[in-house]
């Protein structure tokens, strides 16, 4: 009976979609980026793309809620820990050809039977109208420094993917002071406002002065706009988050959803990574000019997967010692 | 009264429309709260029963709080209105609906933005600004934002009961000798307890089930409750949507309780529409005194988030400060340009608004009709329709989701616009069939009988009795739904379909982006097209009954709210 629907439902479909593949991609932005990859791929290839664009949690909620009856082909997140957790949850579709793998940003050749489409780092914002003169931050430590006193905001990691990776990522460095550096921050009047965009506002509206562990390319595209905000990597280091693009295993259209893919991370596809101010998975693709120079930036080396295993235990630790 | 063949119909037609939209969501909540692993996907660590017992705390806490606030400011604003007949009271009215049409969760927005001390905003308010922030900033202030949007409702049940009333024990009171002082203290004020009975328990439900507002200020204090919890368990990876189903739970039975207690007062409340000659005694300084203090009530929950919005909408780099060369239309038109995915949004609420609204009211319309015949089935119908009430936005997203996305659903909505659809007319049930009742209680089945004594055939009847009578709550009902509708934010976040955009989801996405300007320019633009909407049916009103009234009964903005709300 049940077959016998199915086949109903999938001839309704084959006949309402006559040309070429139609595929459904869910996709944790930035949304202007992921509009312009669907539209530049239909225009190349003559697929169609359904796109839901949302954010990382959303997508992966989603999934969840639609476990039972999938409908996503391709989904690209904003967190490359959330498509482990899809992998070990065995609902990828292994996709990682290597004539993409091998010209990857070295830094993002990681063990993961997906790809990364681009990726974005954390790095400290400053409102450089709130910043009196001389004053200059070069690394995390500067943080604790009564001269920010309350005048630091920070995402909060339970609310913010990317920034509960910076929190993971930074426990991991045995040289940059672990949970200590947090209570320290937290004594210097630090607060968690919200998701990234929350944490931002009180910066661009000059209230404070300072965002610690920001996303890259959403203050980029502020101060891009003509904020007078900078972008700061840290000396010590700092965290590089690939953004996943993953085909799932319950995807009934493989080929075009690896078509998808594949213009994801064409050179075309790649610009369009770099215009909407991410920086390109492929090394030959330069990030947008407004980046500060990436060439002498240093990045942490994380155990994602480990990452992912401690996720709930730090997090609830972070709730109850930090934030509260 | 027999039963028709048609009448039959109906009914059966009804609890199944009912079945879809209300029972089948609780029942789906229900299963997962108890059997989680029907759900699949993870099934996450347990929540600490400490975060589940302070936002349980938090949540009581706000829900007591909102209506405690709301019920003192529109008790003091009906008052005032009411005794001290200040001049140019329809304007007074008019504006003091501005806070129901904005959404919660943008003045939350706004208010954040206000007080965030030595801000662009907050260095002109010297040493205010401080003050200010540790107002908003905190259980209470959280409250009170929420409470000004839902001062309108209580408002209007406070007159609405005045009026249906009247004032005749009062003049006996006074008849029989008591001061004025005394007569308000010992008649009215008691008398009052029900219609504030009613909206405190109103606001409570509403301040339970608020989301915006603590999700916007609740993170600067680390203040947690179950809506934003639920929305973290939702939301932030790791997913746990069989936690997220257990807060639901508890909130619904936070709901059900105080939803049980307002049922009792419904119905006591529940009082006829039309509302007495107004009594302007010309100007007096009490009058004037009472036009100041609403015009400063007006000024600070509407005039001030409003124009917080506004400045944000046209702001072109924030941290340039309010500035005329730092001013820009570019948001507005981006938002507004044919084609792109601002104007698409745009078309899509508008759309789905209307045609939700209507599909509630006609619904709630002949649930409130069947009610009439007083048969305990036909009560069950009300009773399951006014479930809804107890049933939060959050709650009700992750139910429609269990059920639309089931694999024996062969029903292929989920995914699209339709869904949305569905989601909104469960969520204006409620509030539709408040107006529903008010309306049929207008139409007096002697009425009716009339009409069939004189061979007047059904439908005749409907044109010229029922209709005419039933419009205008009809479209007071429509234009609130329509405003809800247009607002919607929880259910539509959870539920968008790939390809759709409505307003709020357009408005979350570009602010999570952080794109504030054009997020805001939306909020400014959909602002506007609510109040015009409501604006063009409150005057259809005014200029109906202008022309049909010689009575010179004054009609107010109140009446588009249900007066037996």
């Amino acid at each position: 009976m049940r077959q016998y629907y199915l086949m109903i439902l999938v001839a309704a479909f084959i006949a309402t979609s006559a040309h070429a593949g139609t595929i459904t991609v869910y996709a944790a932005g930035p949304r202007n980026l992921d509009h312009a990859l669907t539209v530049a791929f239909e225009k190349a290839t003559g697929n169609h793309v359904k796109l839901w664009a949302s954010s990382t949690g959303k997508v992966l909620a989603r999934l969840q809620a639609e476990h039972s009856k999938p409908h996503a082909d391709v989904v690209i997140l904003a967190d490359w820990s959330a498509g482990l957790v899809l992998q070990s949850q065995g609902i990828v579709a292994p996709y990682r050809p290597q004539r993409f793998f091998s010209k990857l940003r070295p830094l993002l050749k990681l063990p993961s039977s997906f790809l990364p489409m681009g990726a974005d780092t954390i790095a400290i914002v400053v409102n450089t109208q709130r910043l009196s003169k001389g004053q200059s931050i070069k690394d995390w430590s500067n943080l604790t420094n009564v001269a920010y006193r309350g005048q630091i905001t920070m995402p909060s990691p339970l609310l913010s993917g990317t920034a509960s990776d910076f929190v993971l990522g930074f426990l991991q460095q045995p040289n940059e002071g672990g949970w200590h550096f947090f209570a320290k921050l937290k004594a210097n009047g630090t607060i968690w406002p919200g998701p990234n965009a929350a944490a931002l506002a009180p910066v661009k509206f000059g209230s404070r002065s300072v965002l610690m562990a920001g996303v890259g390319h959403t203050s980029l595209k502020a101060k891009k706009r003509g904020n007078s905000l900078n972008l700061i990597l840290p000396q010590s280091g700092t965290l590089l988050i690939p953004r996943p693009i993953i085909i799932l295993k319950s995807s009934k259209h493989l080929v075009t959803a690896e078509r998808f893919v594949d213009f994801v991370l064409s050179r075309a596809g790649q610009q369009l990574v770099s215009k909407a101010l991410l920086i390109p998975a492929l090394s030959d693709v330069r990030p947008n000019p407004i980046w500060p120079s990436l060439q002498h930036a240093h990045f942490w080396k994380v155990d994602w997967v480990r990452m992912a295993k401690d996720r709930a235990a730090t997090l609830s630790r972070f709730n109850a010692t930090v934030i509260h | 009264m027999q039963l028709t063949l048609g009448a039959v119909t109906v009914r059966g037609a009804l609890w199944v429309v009912l079945g879809i939209l209300v029972l089948a969501p609780l029942t789906a909540i229900l299963i997962g709260a108890i059997r989680p692993d029907l759900l699949g996907g993870v099934t996450a660590s347990n929540l600490p029963s400490a975060t589940l017992w302070s936002a349980t705390r938090n949540s009581l806490l706000l829900g007591v709080g909102v209506a405690v606030i709301a019920c003192t400011a529109a008790l003091i604003l009906a008052l005032s209105m009411e005794v001290l007949a200040p001049p140019l009271s329809a304007l007074w009215e008019a504006l003091l609906f501005l806070p129901f049409l904005s959404a919660p969760y943008l003045l939350g927005l706004a208010w954040g933005a206000l007080a965030l001390p030595n801000s662009i905003f907050s260095r002109h308010f010297g040493p205010f600004s401080n003050l200010l922030s540790r107002f908003v900033f905190s259980l209470i202030g959280i409250a009170f934002i929420t409470a000004t949007h839902l001062v309108p409702l209580v408002y209007t049940m406070i007159r609405g009961y005045l009026a249906g009333t009247g004032w005749r024990y009062e003049f006996a009171a006074r008849v029989h000798g008591l001061t004025r002082s005394a007569t308000f203290l010992r008649i009215t004020l008691p008398r009052l307890a029900v219609p504030l009975a009613a909206g405190a328990l109103i606001c409570f439900l509403a301040g339970i089930d608020e989301f915006g507002v603590p999700a916007m200020l609740g993170p600067y204090m680390g203040l947690t409750v179950l809506t934003t919890l639920i929305q973290s368990n939702l939301d932030v990876w790791p997913i746990n949507l069989a936690a997220a189903t257990r807060i639901a739970v508890v909130l619904l039975g936070m709901g059900l309780l105080a939803w049980g207690f307002y049922r009792h007062y419904d119905r006591v409340a529940g009082l006829d529409y039309s509302r007495p000659r107004s009594t302007n005694a010309g100007l007096s300084w009490t009058g004037v005194l009472a036009s100041a203090g609403i015009a400063v009530w007006v000024l600070f929950t509407s005039v001030l988030p409003i124009a917080v919005l506004v400045i944000l909408a046209l702001l072109r780099a924030d941290t340039l400060g309010i500035h005329w060369n730092n001013l820009t239309l570019q948001h507005f038109a981006t938002v507004l340009m044919p084609g792109r995915s601002g104007f698409q949004a745009l078309t899509t609420s508008f759309n789905l608004a209307w045609s939700s609204s209507l599909v509630a009211l006609l619904i709630a319309t002949l649930v409130a009709f069947a009610e009439r015949s007083g048969k305990r089935i036909d009560h069950a119908l009300d009773l399951v329709t006014t479930m809804l009430n107890a049933l939060p936005g959050v709650v009700l997203a992750v139910a429609l989701v269990l059920v639309w996305n089931a694999p024996w659903n062969p029903l292929p909505l989920y995914s699209h616009t339709a869904l949305l659809f569905v989601a909104y007319v469960s969520v204006l049930l409620p509030l539709a069939l408040r107006y529903a009742k008010t309306a049929t209680t207008r139409v007096e089945p002697n009425l009716l009988t009339a009409a069939r004594v004189h061979g007047v055939s059904q439908t005749t009847t409907i044109i010229h009795i029922t209709l005419p009578l039933m419009l205008p709550p009809l479209i007071g009902g429509f234009s609130i739904a329509f405003v809800f509708a247009m607002r919607e934010f929880v259910t539509s976040v959870l539920l968008q379909p790939p390809g759709t955009n409505t307003v709020s989801t357009f408005i979350f996405n570009e602010a999570q982006q952080g794109n504030s300007g054009s997020a805001m320019a939306m909020a400014v633009v959909s602002l506007s097209l609510s109040l015009a909407t409501v604006g063009i049916l409150y005057s259809l009103l005014w200029w109906k009954r202008r022309r049909h009234n010689t009575a010179g009964l004054r009609k107010t903005p109140s009446e588009l709210l249900p007066a037996n709300a």
